[in-house]
């Protein structure tokens, strides 16, 4: 061992024994939290050590950041942080190693003949530029909830304001767009009103359709942490399938799919028969509403006694024979939440976001927390978690959808359209009123022809991947191939699905190679620093849409100005000189991050969601909004909304104010929504139901944990997991391929049976990380009539075995 | 060589603990910090990832542990 190679192994050791103490420490309460933080620093040793959120899930675990060299050398769970307090999941643990997989893209890429070949930057952005020029009204702009704020923000601006186009969606609308259709047509408003402290304060933990022992395996370890340390919480875990939450769980409700608005309409039946709903809460907060034949998004109102006779006929015995849920489990739901003494948390993610009735399950969620009052005490909340880092953060508070303007402005509306222009200093009238394509339909649009009605011409793609997220991607994208005038411009750190169709291919900077600020599922707004340079030419998203903007500028774009002539991303420094940070080598001489924050910032309070200032976040682990400035000149965070003594909106002769309210009376609404049958159901053709979802190890398409060795190791391809029976009944055991088929594709895969999920009979499930096995070519595009969230969680499947051999392909 | 940082929790009552500690400590993979109530902190250096892993599945199954929580890794070497 060279000396070197042994300073480095000291250095790790007290490094790893550094981290270990603080966290064991914090984890036993001893001693006081801030004394050990000055007492047990990492140590030095040349490494730079600094904070950021994890890259992954919506979590927004904040971890250490150890570099040495200029590379990124240890990854450490940050104490400091209120989200974590010290730990990560084995994704969060592994997070620097994603800088550094063998294949990262160093260049601009532009297909000549079917093969992809390296540009220089600047004809890469004069082939973009040209392509917009040529048909502005056929450009759109596709991100994602990891999209930085400022990423966000700088795409919103350049389409909304500079190309007059609505046409610019984040990928969050297939993960998290029915919980912002539940939340706004609920309380007026999007976001929860509760905070991850819920997990610490709960006696009662209500999971539906949600595994976070997989998906968010640092907030389920903050309850499981509270039962070895003696508290006595309940778990219930409602669901299609058991998963590795359901081995934690008291109780586990398998439920047939879409059985969940039973159960939610049978809950609140149960709560009025029994007289135990919160009379009082419902008196002073509430109105009620009625889903309407054909649905609106706002219904139709209704009183306490319609609503009554409305979930009549939800007793628990007909919510048995409709969702498969015994009638004593019902019962017990209903006896929990008409309980006063006991606090009531539900959690929920993809199971009840990615379904055709999303909106409605949403809102019969918080309908039942409403009606009984488990709502605006800490551990009395319904709340919703996100997949990905910043789908609160970008694509909800930004307003990345295409129908929203930043700070949940509506393009339709006129006063917030004006508003817009006026703070960004447009002509009146630059801002379209007609919301743009949803994800589903900017791709079909996309993917037919120009000359039937395909009316996207040139997609550019900025941190996701939609050539494996997309539900029936062969018709949704990768139909594209035959269209010749159509143009594919992916921005990203590795090739990937959508690379391997792009037509113009450029190279990211990833994570802590760039400045940040994201937005996590508990309304944290979270900022870190550029700690490493991007390998070769990869540069920042932010720095692509900027310089995009310029060459249209240079063009003659009349979009890129504002009403004074200046370019819409006029950036200066201290002195108040511009500093042209289109050109790359000037783009880090202004905090270009700061800037657009602060810009982005006073859009945050016409709702309420007023975000902390940059320089507060630098100082912080992150600050939940809305964060206000107190007489002391303290910012200060909210934890509980609505709520007097959280909120500073509400005051105390209020009480709770839901003060965006639909119906203008500071009340939410508790909605009846029926429960309907799936889009698509088993039959004799395709007898299983097919669900898809995550696993542990790897997040979303697998772009950066499967280049993590350790993690693409523990779970190295994807897998069709089986119930026992259904396996024996077609003579199949573990590790056999089988031809899993829908009406939309087929796909190659080796069995699991009894694995990590163990679903019923007649479900199988597989996890979509697996760019080899790309399970949404056989997905449904069916949508949520409101969120227009597709549904990724059921469609009918067939099986058939076909071999003895293990290797698994596409076929 | 994978480095990592490791919280082991003692199962309640911790008088389990004294077993656990004993095995680790004469565990030449593991070098053991001070225990602090439930919590036992520890560094692991294995020779790769799967022999990292296999002792971290190894702590898991000691009888009185209940939990093992990763508080670091150094990945100089991967
Ligand atoms: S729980 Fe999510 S945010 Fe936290 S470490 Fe794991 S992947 Fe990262």
């Amino acid at each position: 061992m060279r000396p070197h190679d042994l300073d480095r192994r000291n250095f790790l050791k007290m490094s790893a024994l550094a981290a270990a103490t603080a966290l064991a420490h914090a984890q036993a309460g001893l001693p006081d939290d801030d004394a050990l933080r000055e007492t047990e620093p990492l140590p030095d040793l040349d490494v730079t050590w600094n904070k950021a959120p994890c890259r992954f899930c919506g979590t927004g675990c904040h971890v250490q950041v150890g570099v040495r060299d200029g590379r990124v050398v240890a990854i450490a769970g940050d104490q400091l942080a209120d989200v974590n307090k010290g730990l990560l999941c084995v994704k969060g643990y592994h997070v620097g190693m994603i800088l550094y997989g063998k294949d990262r893209l160093k260049q601009p890429m532009l297909r000549k003949r079917g093969v992809l070949e390296p540009i220089s930057w600047d004809e890469a952005l004069d082939i973009m530029a040209k392509r917009v020029m040529d048909n502005p009204a056929g450009f759109a702009f596709y991100g994602s909830g990891q999209w930085t704020i400022p990423e966000g923000y700088a795409a919103q601006k350049l389409m909304k304001a500079g190309l007059s186009s609505n046409h610019i969606e984040p990928n969050a609308r297939l993960c998290m767009a029915s919980a912002v259709t539940g939340f706004l047509s609920t309380y007026g408003v999007d976001e929860p009103a509760g905070c991850y402290e819920d997990l610490d304060e709960c006696n009662v933990l209500i999971m539906w359709g949600n595994n976070p022992a997989e998906m968010h395996p640092v907030l389920f370890s903050r309850v499981i942490d509270r039962r070895i340390r003696g508290d006595d919480v309940m778990l219930i875990d409602i669901g299609t399938r058991r998963t590795r939450t359901t081995q934690y769980c008291q109780h586990y409700l398998e439920m047939k799919p879409h059985g969940d608005l039973a159960i939610a309409n049978g809950i609140a039946h149960l709560l009025i028969k029994n007289g135990t709903y919160d009379k009082d809460f419902v008196a002073k907060f509430c109105n009620f509403r009625t889903d309407t034949e054909p649905t609106t998004l706002n219904g139709q109102a209704i009183d306490f006694d319609q609503y009554k006779q409305k979930v009549a006929q939800y007793t628990p015995e007909y919510v048995e024979e409709v969702s498969g849920v015994p009638a004593e489990k019902i019962r017990l739901l209903g006896d929990l939440f008409g309980r006063r003494d006991v606090r009531i948390t539900s959690v929920w993610c993809m199971g009840m976001n990615q379904h055709t009735r999303g909106t409605a399950i949403n809102r019969l969620v918080h309908g039942v927390h409403l009606l009984s009052g488990h709502f605006g005490k800490p551990g009395d909340a319904p709340t919703s978690l996100t997949g990905q880092p910043s789908a609160c953060g970008t694509a909800r508070e930004v307003g990345t959808l295409c129908h929203l303007l930043p700070g949940g402005r509506l393009v339709a509306k006129e006063e917030h359209r004006r508003d817009c222009e006026q703070r960004w200093n447009l002509p009146e009238g630059r801002i379209k009123a007609e919301p743009g394509y949803h994800t589903v339909q900017m791709f079909e649009k996309f993917c037919t022809p120009t000359d039937e009605g395909g009316d996207i011409t040139t997609v550019f793609v900025q941190v996701t991947n939609p050539g494996q997220t997309l539900p029936d991607v062969h018709r949704l994208l990768q139909a594209k191939e035959k269209l010749k005038d159509k143009f594919l411009i992916v921005s990203d750190v590795y090739p990937t699905a959508t690379t391997a169709l792009a037509d113009l291919v450029l190279p990211a900077a990833l994570w802590v190679e760039k400045n940040g600020i994201y937005g996590n599922s508990e309304r944290r707004t979270q900022q870190w620093f550029k700690m490493v340079k991007p390998p070769g030419e990869a540069r920042d998203d932010t720095w692509m849409t900027i310089a995009l903007a310029r060459r249209l500028y240079d063009l003659g774009h009349p979009g890129m100005k504002d009403k004074d002539g200046k370019f819409l991303f006029q950036v200066t420094n201290d002195a108040g000189e511009e500093v042209p940070v289109w050109d790359w080598e000037h783009y880090y001489d202004v905090n270009v991050d700061r800037a657009l924050y602060e810009e982005y910032r006073p859009f945050t309070h016409l709702k309420h969601k007023n975000v902390a200032p940059y320089d507060e976040l630098v100082q912080a682990r992150g600050l939940r909004w809305p964060v206000v400035e107190k007489e002391n000149g303290v910012w200060q965070e909210t934890k509980f909304r609505f709520v007097a003594e959280y909120d500073p909106f509400v005051t105390k002769e209020e009480g709770v104010k839901f003060y965006h309210s639909v119906t203008e009376d500071n009340r939410a609404l508790i909605w009846f929504c029926p429960w309907e049958p799936p889009e698509e159901s088993p039959d004799s053709e395709y007898p299983f139901w097919l669900c898809t979802g995550r696993v542990l190890e790897h997040w979303h398409t697998g772009t950066m944990t499967m280049r993590t060795p350790p993690l693409k190791r523990a779970m190295p391809q994807a897998y069709v997991e089986m119930n026992r029976d259904d396996a024996r009944k077609l003579a199949l055991s573990n590790g056999e391929i089988v031809l899993l088929t829908t009406r939309r594709g087929e796909l190659e895969l080796p069995v699991w049976i009894d694995g990590r999920g163990r679903p019923p009979r007649g479900t199988v499930f597989v996890p979509f990380f697996d760019e080899r096995l790309l399970v949404n070519e056989l997905t449904l595009a069916a949508i949520d009539p409101h969120s227009k969230q597709p549904d990724y969680k059921k469609c009918a499947a067939a099986i058939r075995k076909i071999s003895h051999t293990q290797t698994a392909q596409k076929t | 060589m994978p480095i990592s940082g490791l919280v082991v929790t003692i199962q309640r009552p911790i008088e389990c603990g004294a077993e656990v500690m004993r095995r680790v400590q004469a565990d030449a993979r593991f070098t053991c910090g001070e225990p602090c109530g439930d919590r036992l902190p520890l560094v692991l250096e294995a020779e790769d990832d799967a022999a990292a892993r296999q002792a971290h599945d190894w702590l898991h199954s000691l009888p009185g542990v209940a939990h093992v929580d990763v508080a670091f890794v150094g990945f100089l070497d991967e």
